[in-house]
C-alpha cells in the first residue's frame, strides 16, 4: 500500500470524512510546503503523547489536572455533567459559568451497548461522596434527546439520594428565533419552565 | 426528482460532519430506511428539535433506487414520544424495539409493522410504572411475531399434542416453541408452565397482565428466542434491559 493510500486510508476513518474529502485533504498536503506538513504531524503526535483525561473530571488535558479543577478560584459548590469533553467549551464560552464539571464520555444508549458501567459514572459519584457535602448542585447540561432525557434521570436517581440538589439545564426558544418557526415540542417545554418577567 | 413522503418512525440517528446527521427510519411506504439530514444539527436546521427518537411523523425524502443512503427534506412530527426518556426501563424497552427493527427489517414495505411499531411505543409511554417491566418485554415479542417468528406456546412443538392445563414443558429453541412434559423429558432449555405460558400468550398480545412475574426468566427465554430465529446475536438492548429488571423471587413455573 502507498502512502498516499494509507494516509487517505488514515484521514478517511475520521468522523464526517469520506474516502473523496480524504483524498482531497491528502493532496492539499502534498501541494502545500513541508514545513506545514511536518508541524501537522508534530502536533498529531503532541496529541496522542501529552493529552489524556483529568484525573479529576475527565475533561482532556495536558497534566494531570485540566485547566478548570486546577483554577482555585473556580466555584466547588456546583459540579455541571456534560456527556462529551467538547461540550466544556460550549459552556465555558458563556462566560456565566464559574463551577466545575464531570464530563461522562458519552450518554446512555442501548443500541450501542452503552450502560452505567461504559460511562464516567462511578468516578462521579465518588467525587460527590468524597466532597461530604461541598458539592452543593449538580447541574445536568447532556443534550436535549431522548437519550440524553434518559441519562439525566438516571444521574438524577444516582445523585439525589446522595445530598446534591440535582437541576437541568431549562429548554425553551432559542435567542433571536421566531415564534411562528419553533416546533411546537419546544413551545410546551418552554411554557413548563416560564418565569416571572423581571426587571 | 420528485420528492417522496411517507409515515415514519425516527429509530436512530449519527451525527455527521459539523452539522447533519444520518437518521435511520422505519416507513410505511419504503421499509427500513437510511436518510442523511444536512444542517439539522444547527440551530437554524429546519426540523432540528423534532428529530427526537422514537418519535413519528411523515418523512419527506428524495429516494433514489438502488442507494443504501437518500437525503431527506424534511420530518413533520406529530407525535414526539418524550415520555420514553423520562424513565430508563421505558427507554430500555423503546431501544430495545428500535434495535430489533433495525436488524431485521428490510426495504420492503411492511405497513403491519409499522403499526406495530407505533403500538408498543405508545403503550411504553403510557402504561402505568408498575406495568413496565411487561410492556418493554411485550414490546419485542410484539415485534418479533409482526416478523413473522412467533413461538408455538400449544400445541406441543415435538408432539403436537396438546398441552395439559398444568403441564410443564421445556421451551425448546429450535423447534420454535414449548415441549410438553412427556417430550420434554430428556430436552433442555427453560421450563414453563402454566403460569409462563400464559403470560407469554398475553405479551405477545400486548395484554399487560397486572400479575406479572418472573421479569427476568421472562427477558431470557425473549433474548435467546430473537437470537435463534430473528437476529444472529443476543440485542445489546436488552441487555441494558435485564440490569434494570426487578429481582425475580424465588422458583417458580
Amino acid at each position: 500500500m502507498s502512502v498516499i493510500e494509507r494516509l487517505t486510508g488514515d484521514f478517511a476513518r475520521l468522523p464526517g470524512i469520506g474516502p473523496k474529502t480524504a483524498l482531497r485533504l491528502v493532496h492539499h498536503l502534498m501541494k502545500g510546503s513541508k514545513e506545514d506538513t511536518r508541524r501537522l504531524s508534530r502536533s498529531l503526535l503532541d496529541l496522542s503523547e501529552r493529552i489524556r483525561p483529568c484525573d479529576v473530571c475527565g475533561n482532556f488535558s495536558e497534566h494531570e489536572l485540566c485547566e478548570v479543577c486546577s483554577n482555585p478560584r473556580r466555584d466547588g459548590t456546583v459540579l455541571c455533567v456534560v456527556e462529551e469533553a467538547y461540550e466544556v467549551g460550549a459552556i465555558e464560552g458563556t462566560g456565566q459559568y464559574r463551577g466545575l464539571f464531570h464530563v461522562l464520555g458519552g450518554r446512555l444508549s442501548p443500541l450501542d451497548g452503552v450502560g452505567p458501567e461504559e460511562l464516567n459514572l462511578a468516578a462521579l459519584l465518588e467525587r460527590i461522596r468524597r466532597s461530604e457535602g461541598e458539592i452543593e448542585e449538580i447541574i445536568i447540561a447532556t443534550n436535549a434527546s431522548v437519550e440524553g432525557e434518559a441519562t439525566a434521570v438516571y444521574l438524577d436517581q444516582e445523585i439525589r439520594p446522595m445530598g446534591p440538589r440535582v437541576t437541568r439545564l431549562a429548554r425553551g426558544i432559542p435567542v433571536g428565533s421566531d415564534l411562528e418557526y419553533v416546533d411546537g415540542s419546544t413551545i410546551a417545554q418552554a411554557l413548563a419552565g416560564r418565569q416571572e418577567m423581571s426587571i | 426528482m420528485a420528492p417522496v413522503s411517507t409515515p415514519a418512525v425516527l429509530l436512530r440517528s449519527h451525527d455527521y460532519g459539523d452539522s447533519s446527521r444520518i437518521l435511520r427510519f422505519y416507513t410505511e411506504t419504503h421499509g427500513l430506511l437510511s436518510v442523511m439530514a444536512r444542517g439539522v444539527r444547527k440551530r437554524s436546521g429546519k426540523g432540528a428539535t423534532t428529530l427526537a427518537t422514537f418519535a413519528t411523523g411523515t418523512l419527506t425524502a428524495y429516494i433514489k433506487p438502488h442507494r443504501d443512503l437518500h437525503t431527506m427534506k424534511d420530518f413533520d412530527c406529530t407525535h414526539f414520544r418524550d415520555g420514553l426518556g423520562l424513565d430508563v426501563m421505558r427507554f430500555a424497552g423503546a431501544s430495545a424495539t428500535a434495535e430489533l427493527v433495525l436488524a431485521h427489517a428490510d426495504q420492503e414495505q411492511n405497513p403491519d409493522l409499522l403499526r406495530a411499531l407505533e403500538q408498543v411505543l405508545d403503550t411504553l409511554q403510557s402504561v402505568e410504572t408498575a406495568q413496565v417491566p411487561a410492556a418493554a418485554l411485550s414490546a419485542v415479542w410484539r415485534i418479533t411475531k409482526a416478523f413473522g417468528f412467533a413461538p408455538q406456546l400449544d400445541p406441543c412443538v415435538c408432539c403436537g399434542e396438546p398441552l395439559a392445563d398444568d403441564s410443564v414443558g421445556r421451551f425448546d429453541f429450535a423447534s420454535g416453541g414449548v415441549r410438553c412434559a412427556r417430550c420434554a423429558e430428556d430436552a433442555g432449555g427453560p421450563r414453563l408452565g402454566p403460569i409462563a405460558r400464559a403470560q407469554i400468550a398475553n405479551l405477545l398480545a400486548c395484554e399487560l397482565d397486572a400479575e406479572f412475574t418472573y421479569a427476568r426468566r421472562h427477558l431470557g427465554v425473549l433474548s435467546d428466542f430473537v437470537a435463534y430465529h430473528v437476529v444472529s446475536k443476543p440485542l445489546k438492548s436488552l441487555h441494558f434491559l435485564g440490569g434494570l429488571l426487578p429481582p425475580d423471587e424465588g422458583i417458580g413455573a
